[in-house]
């Protein structure tokens, strides 16, 4: 087997370490445990990197495999609980000071329904374009699209109009009979 | 500041925040994966399936291959234009709108319905139908048209609160107990299962159906536009090289693994050593994509999708030093009959000290369990289970509770 260390694996280790690990950040929080999350997606790639390396983006691969890791709790468990087991004197905080700042929106993301959230955190964490949100989710183009303005305004709502939260989603969307007989 | 500069400046500063963070991490490299593989890991399996597996729901062999099946420029599609269902966070899931139910999955990954029968009224359903067939556990589907949750297969029925209406099952549906939040648009899961409910003791009120029956009769068929079902979790996203088809078989999610260096043996249910039809290598790397029997396993955690409930055990090794404790999880659906009560049995394995007797290379003798005819019902799973500590060196996982195992 060819030994890809030295090849392009560096080079797309370098480029994208980053913007994977803000998705799993931006979905995760700013916790223990989510710089494991995002290796362990490299580290699959570079074992499989006979045939990632292949693909016209591994990138792409790499982030819907961290993208998995970061929201399946199950997978998720291994690499984070290891780290949180050696690093548990470390604190669930951020480093620096402008994510303190914007952990408030990312706290908002994480309300949002999944798939939204996803997308959000690939639109602007990882900063992709929405052709690429669309192939690393394995949806359509438009259907990101539609994901991003529902999430926006979902955010919009939640970030902005807390005070008429208590009013809820629920009951605006009561214009359907209850389906319940007595 | 409009939202999508919020998102911009915030998606800016999630990149700082990784800039920070990744400079703890290594590069993976050829000496680093040598670690991984190394792992003295490996999987004996005494393991005993169910043999008698329906044969249509093997439909196909892993693919041993270690080929990854996600390729972002030409993704495998997903089920249509849908989803994947919400999956909890902290046991928090969205609720849908009155006289509707959506799918989900609790943290764990247990499948669930959230139920929205009456306004102001949620429920939080196990998914999993209390009847199974030869031990294989499915899962009940929304239907649209009836607002009830139907056993496409075998014609069971539920009301929008689970409560049973007819069919085989021999309970309702369990459900969860949760906790409305304030503004009703989500609900928090806040412990485990609750009993199935009685056929005679409903939780809600009679409902009656509001529309035809999705069960048109096609047992098996997943044809049914208006019956709303559960996704795999993450379907299709495993990375062995085999894409998950999208059905109603209970899917079992196993992971193996947890701490390097340790990895246990676990029965997961003695009950299933006296039901254990047979114990064939074949069949279980059949059963289990990516284990080959034998073959190396990687002590990280993995997972594993059995396409039926998987009867019998399951052994691990451990090695010689295990290092560390640590927490392993396993979801299981009810193995069989006598404890499919609708009940995912959802085990957190807390793996305490080395063991006193440590399992090496010898002692990877598989168990084997004289067939037992199918007709027989098992002994009381209690019992069974109560068994602590084989003398082979093996943990044995043992029942404490409903749903949960430990090692003895």
């Amino acid at each position: 087997m060819r030994d890809p260390a030295g090849s392009d694996f560096a080079a797309v280790y370098r480029r994208h370490l980053h913007s994977t690990l803000a998705v799993v950040i931006a979905l995760r929080g700013a916790r223990v445990g989510v710089e494991e999350v995002a290796q362990e997606a490299f580290t699959r790639a570079f074992e499989r990197w006979d045939d990632v390396g292949q693909m016209a983006r591994p990138d792409l691969w790499i982030h819907r495999v961290a993208l998995n890791l970061a929201t399946s709790r199950l997978r998720r468990l291994g690499a984070e609980a290891r780290a949180v087991a050696r690093l548990g004197n470390r604190r669930d905080e951020p480093t620096s000071a402008a994510f303190v700042d914007h952990g408030p929106f990312w706290e908002a993301v994480r309300q949002l329904p999944p798939r939204q959230a996803r997308v959000i955190a690939l639109r602007y964490a990882a900063d992709l374009p929405i052709a690429d949100v669309a192939a690393v989710m394995g949806i359509a183009e438009g259907t990101v699209k539609a994901h991003v303005h529902a999430a926006k305004r979902r955010l919009e709502e939640l970030l902005y109009a807390r005070g008429d939260q208590r009013r809820g989603s629920r009951h605006d969307h009561d214009d359907r009979a209850p389906r319940t007989e007595p | 500041m409009d939202i999508e500069t919020r998102a911009k400046a915030a998606g800016a500063a999630a990149r700082t925040e990784a800039r920070h963070r990744a400079g703890t991490l290594e590069r993976p490299d050829v000496a680093s994966r040598a670690r991984r593989n190394v792992r003295p890991a490996l999987l004996a399996v005494a393991g005993c399936l169910a043999a008698v597996v329906v044969a249509s729901t093997l439909l196909s062999q892993p693919d041993t291959a270690r080929v990854p099946a996600i390729d972002p420029v030409a993704p495998p599609a997903p089920a249509p234009g849908e989803p994947l269902d919400p999956v909890a966070d902290d046991g928090v899931l969205p609720v849908p709108e009155v006289g509707d139910a959506i799918p989900a999955h609790l943290d764990d990954g247990t499948p669930v319905f959230v139920s929205h029968p009456a306004d102001g009224e949620v429920v939080v359903l196990n998914a999993v139908d209390p009847h199974t067939t030869l031990g294989i556990g499915k899962l009940v589907a929304y239907c649209e048209s009836s607002a009830w949750f139907e056993d496409l297969f075998h014609g069971s029925r539920f009301t929008g609160w689970g409560d049973w209406t007819g069919g085989p099952s021999p309970t309702g549906l369990a459900s969860f107990p949760s906790e409305l939040a304030e503004d009703g648009a989500t609900v928090q899961v806040v412990g485990a299962a609750d009993p199935a409910p009685a056929r005679d003791e409903p939780r809600g009120p009679d409902q009656s159906p509001q529309g035809p029956s999705c069960d048109t009769g096609d047992t098996g068929d997943t044809g049914h536009a208006a019956a709303r079902m559960h996704t795999v979790p993450d379907a299709g996203l495993e990375l062995d090289g085999r894409a998950v088809r999208i059905d109603r078989w209970v899917w079992t999610e196993l992971v193996v693994g947890g701490y390097d260096d340790l990895l246990v043996v676990c029965d997961l249910d003695g009950t299933c050593d006296e039901r254990a039809p047979t114990v064939d290598g074949a069949a279980m790397a059949g059963e289990y994509r990516g284990i080959d029997p034998g073959a190396a396993l990687d002590a990280g955690p993995n997972i594993y999708l059995a396409r039926s409930t998987p009867q019998g055990t399951i052994d691990l090794i451990v090695p010689a030093e295990p290092a560390d404790a640590g927490l392993f999880t396993a979801i299981w659906p009810a193995p069989d009959k006598t404890e499919a009560e609708g009940e995912v049995s959802k085990t957190d394995l807390d793996v305490g000290q080395a063991p006193e007797t440590r399992a090496g290379p010898s002692s990877l003798a598989t168990r084997r369990n004289p067939r037992r005819p199918r007709d027989v019902p098992p002994p009381s799973p209690t019992g069974e289970a109560s068994r602590a500590a084989s003398s082979n060196g093996h943990r044995r996982l043992r029942r404490v509770a409903a749903g949960r195992l430990r090692i003895a």
